[in-house]
């Protein structure tokens, strides 16, 4: 008897001890969300606190990057601080990161940037944002960032812009691309975000066949017209059927048009010609402004596209749609800039022979993220020079290396860049002309005014539903969502 | 007649291999490959180049070692709190008569039909509060309150196959109770304590939703949030490096499943299915 109590004791012992080493021995270091990091710095600073600190700037395609503490307004002064910033998992943290190693050094704060899986960092950022508040800074979407600006998780940049100061004196607004910091940034005649990744749709074409004599004389032929890089959607849809095998058995690839539509992205088929027809999608006071003549056209010219398509074009998503392209079966394409690297990379069956310009009609949909400083943040001051830091001139320019375009003018400008990302100028042109973005910009909602043009595009494109029935359609649907979110213009 | 029905057998028990291990297959060459010969058509169904570069990139920039070992920890503190408490349990519940015993088994079993997703948004409100949240100590709190229902219902299945008599004899050979767990009941049990132990293993390796809302710094990521991470949008889902962590992440289930086949077909044939 005695034993079994021996024996129970020690079980008991046994058992509490295993439960305890185990939950002691994995909380080491955890604070709920605020543990620090510390950057692996390529360069070091070389003055304390309080001083003035050198931060010596990389050399980036050839470029020596000289503004690396913010116009000299970062002197070590914020130690001991820390932010904490949420994005995306992959370029945008890479790019953050890359970014925080030199504001660390510069400021003296400790820039910790959090990342989530590209399926899931909506959910999760905005949980943060609405419970925990553990996050200063945010990278995402233009629409949700404006979804925040309404709900007042994010705060007005402008009062840091007016402490002279904080402020740095190579901030200089008028150098972000216009239409970027308008669309990007503005809310509501609140500068809520600095515009960080541009997007825009680009239309790629077949250099070698657009320029190719014996295509032009065969194109003039059987249109009688020259075959140009098309401008209009007129262009675009002789063309198109110029280069389709089935409408045209002597034609060097299968495909005439083709896209990314599966039921995520059929709707920018629509919207790269809904601006350029004098559309919108909704306008400033939230209201439908799709249901005219230029929605009609514009949703008559994206069923007409399909006709110069793949059979599966409405399957065709981010990989497949690329693929095809890169194999050589495609003639032209509108996409995101990102294409150029499966085209431009070893084994694509086009390296070398796509040319890149302005989406036929001029008015590209636009993507984009932008920076903004959450509400509830402990340090908006340091926030706020994070901001500018990473979207400054030359802090542009190391994004670049993680696949960022930059939003800034100026570096579009730059020589150097010029020559060895030739897409620049038809990136630069796109994101100047582009009305339309790629999410509606309809704060709360915007998901779901996806999935109502998504639904209705992919309706008519299949053939199921007369474009008109569509657009009244996605009128009665917008109206009745943005009318029970509550929304309203200024 | 035997000799075709053999050869039928042993026919569809390779359809089914190659089915099964094909898939295996294709990770392994996939992450090998280039990333010129990854997509390419017709695939290369065996290797003509190699590299090891997949792998590099996931160790540099995705750090996976680190992330594995986090796994690693989890999914074994998971385990090992989860057998300790469950082995108890299980032994609990099937041998002895107490008042509210079915209403407590039934009630355990009731937590195990609750929806997982359902518990994120009440787990992530109190971790809060309990300072729990990114920690991993937390996620193996998580873990081990998800796993413990269905580890009490595998035990309990385990411990009822028991002949009674071997207790009994124990019992009037003057052994207690716990003499009776620890040098009885447990011995006997270890197919039992092998497959729990790997379900609930690989369970926790396994989880992502809770993971993914409960943790936020990089050092607390677990294998399959590291894995996800790597696909963006508006960029080609990089397969190799993909197929490189899946490879990774495949370690301890191949490691398990050859070390423990012998318990675990002897694990499965006994009380698992007849519980």
């Amino acid at each position: 008897m005695l034993n079994a109590n021996k024996g129970s004791v020690r079980a008991a012992l046994g058992l509490t001890f295993a439960i305890s080493l185990v939950l002691a021995g994995c909380s080491g270091n955890d604070n709920g969300g605020n543990s620090t990091t510390s950057a692996d710095a390529s360069a070091s600073p070389t003055a304390d606190a309080g001083s003035a600190v050198k931060v010596e700037g990389p050399t980036v395609y050839g470029i020596k990057l000289q503004d690396m503490d913010a116009g000299g307004t970062l002197k070590g002064q914020y130690k001991g601080k820390k932010i904490v910033v949420a994005t995306m998992a992959g370029d945008t943290e890479k790019a953050l990161k890359d970014a925080a190693t030199y504001f660390e050094q510069a400021s003296g704060a400790t820039v910790e940037v959090q990342s989530f899986p590209a399926q899931s960092y909506m959910e999760k950022i905005q949980l943060d944002l609405q419970t925990n508040h553990s996050f200063d800074s945010i990278v995402m979407p233009v629409a949700l960032i404006h979804g925040y600006a309404e709900g007042g998780l994010v705060q007005d940049l402008k009062p840091y812009i007016d402490n002279k100061e904080l402020v740095s004196p190579t901030l200089s607004l008028d150098d972000f691309i216009p239409s970027l910091l308008d669309i990007y940034g503005n809310y509501k005649s609140k500068l809520v975000a600095f515009p960080y990744k541009p997007d825009a749709q680009i239309f790629f074409y077949r250099k070698d066949l657009f320029e190719d004599p014996k295509m032009k004389e065969s194109f003039k032929a059987k249109t009688g017209h020259e075959l140009v890089v098309p401008q209009t959607p007129e262009q675009m849809a002789e063309a198109a059927a110029f280069f389709t095998k089935s409408l045209n058995p002597d034609s060097p690839v299968t495909y005439g048009y083709s896209t990314m539509a599966d039921n995520t992205s059929s709707r920018w088929i629509w919207t790269n010609r809904l601006a350029a027809f004098g559309g919108r999608d909704v306008d400033k006071d939230f209201k439908p402004a799709f249901n005219n003549e230029a929605g009609l056209k514009a949703l008559e010219f994206a069923k007409d596209l399909t006709r110069y398509a793949p059979k599966e074009l409405l399957t065709l998503g981010w990989d497949e749609a690329n693929t095809l392209f890169a194999n050589g079966e495609v003639a032209m394409m509108e996409q995101w800039p990102g294409l150029i690297q499966t085209v431009e990379a070893d084994g694509s069956k086009v390296k070398g022979k796509v040319g890149y310009g302005v989406t036929p009609g001029g008015a590209p949909t636009m993507g984009g993220w932008s920076i903004a400083m959450t509400a509830s943040t402990d340090n908006p001051e340091l926030t706020y020079k994070f901001l500018e830091y990473v979207t400054s001139k030359d802090l542009e320019v190391l994004k670049i290396q993680d696949k960022m375009d930059p939003t800034r003018t100026s570096n579009y400008m730059r020589p150097e860049l010029q020559q060895q990302f030739p897409m620049y100028q038809t990136l630069l042109d796109s994101l100047t002309k582009g009305k339309i973005m790629a999410d509606p910009d309809v704060p709360f909602i915007s998901p779901k005014l996806n999935d109502i043009m998504e639904s209705a595009v992919q309706s008519v494109l299949r053939g199921e539903l007369e474009p008109q029935k569509a657009l009244d359609i996605m009128d009665k649907s917008f109206t009745e969502e943005i009318k029970g979110a509550g929304i309203a213009g200024e | 007649m035997i000799a075709r029905e053999k050869t039928v057998v042993s026919a569809l028990l390779g359809l089914f291999t190659l089915f099964f291990l094909f898939p295996i297959y294709w990770t392994l060459t996939t992450s090998i490959k280039p990333k010129g010969s990854i997509i390419k058509l017709p695939p290369e169904w065996l290797p003509l180049h190699f590299t090891w570069s997949n792998y590099v990139e996931v160790f540099s920039q995705n750090h996976i070692g680190r992330v594995f070992l986090n796994s690693l920890w989890v999914a074994s503190a998971t385990t090992a709190i989860t057998v300790i408490v469950t082995a108890l349990g299980g032994y609990g519940f099937s041998r002895f008569k107490f008042r509210g015993r079915n209403l407590w088994i039934y009630t355990t079993i009731i937590v195990r039909m609750i929806p997982g997703l359902l518990l994120i948004i009440p787990y992530y409100l109190m971790f809060q509060k309990a300072g729990l949240l990114n920690t991993l100590s937390g996620l193996i709190i998580v873990y081990v309150t998800a796993a413990i229902p269905l580890a009490i219902y595998l035990f309990m299945g385990f411990y009822s196959e028991m002949p009674g008599e071997v207790f009994e004899s124990a019992r009037i050979d003057g052994c207690s109770e716990y003499g009776i767990f620890g040098r009885i009941a447990l011995p006997l049990v270890v197919p039992g304590i092998v497959v729990t132990s790997i379900l609930v293993f690989m369970g926790a390796w396994n989880e992502f939703s809770l993971s993914l809302i409960l943790t936020f710094s990089d050092d607390k990521k677990l294998l399959p949030l590291a894995i996800s991470s790597l696909v963006q949008t508006q960029k080609d889902t990089p397969l190799g490096e993909i197929a490189a962590a899946g490879t990774v992440a495949m370690i301890p289930a191949v490691v398990l499943s050859l070390t423990t086949q012998k318990y675990i077909v002897e694990g499965f044939t006994a009380g698992a299915v007849k519980g």
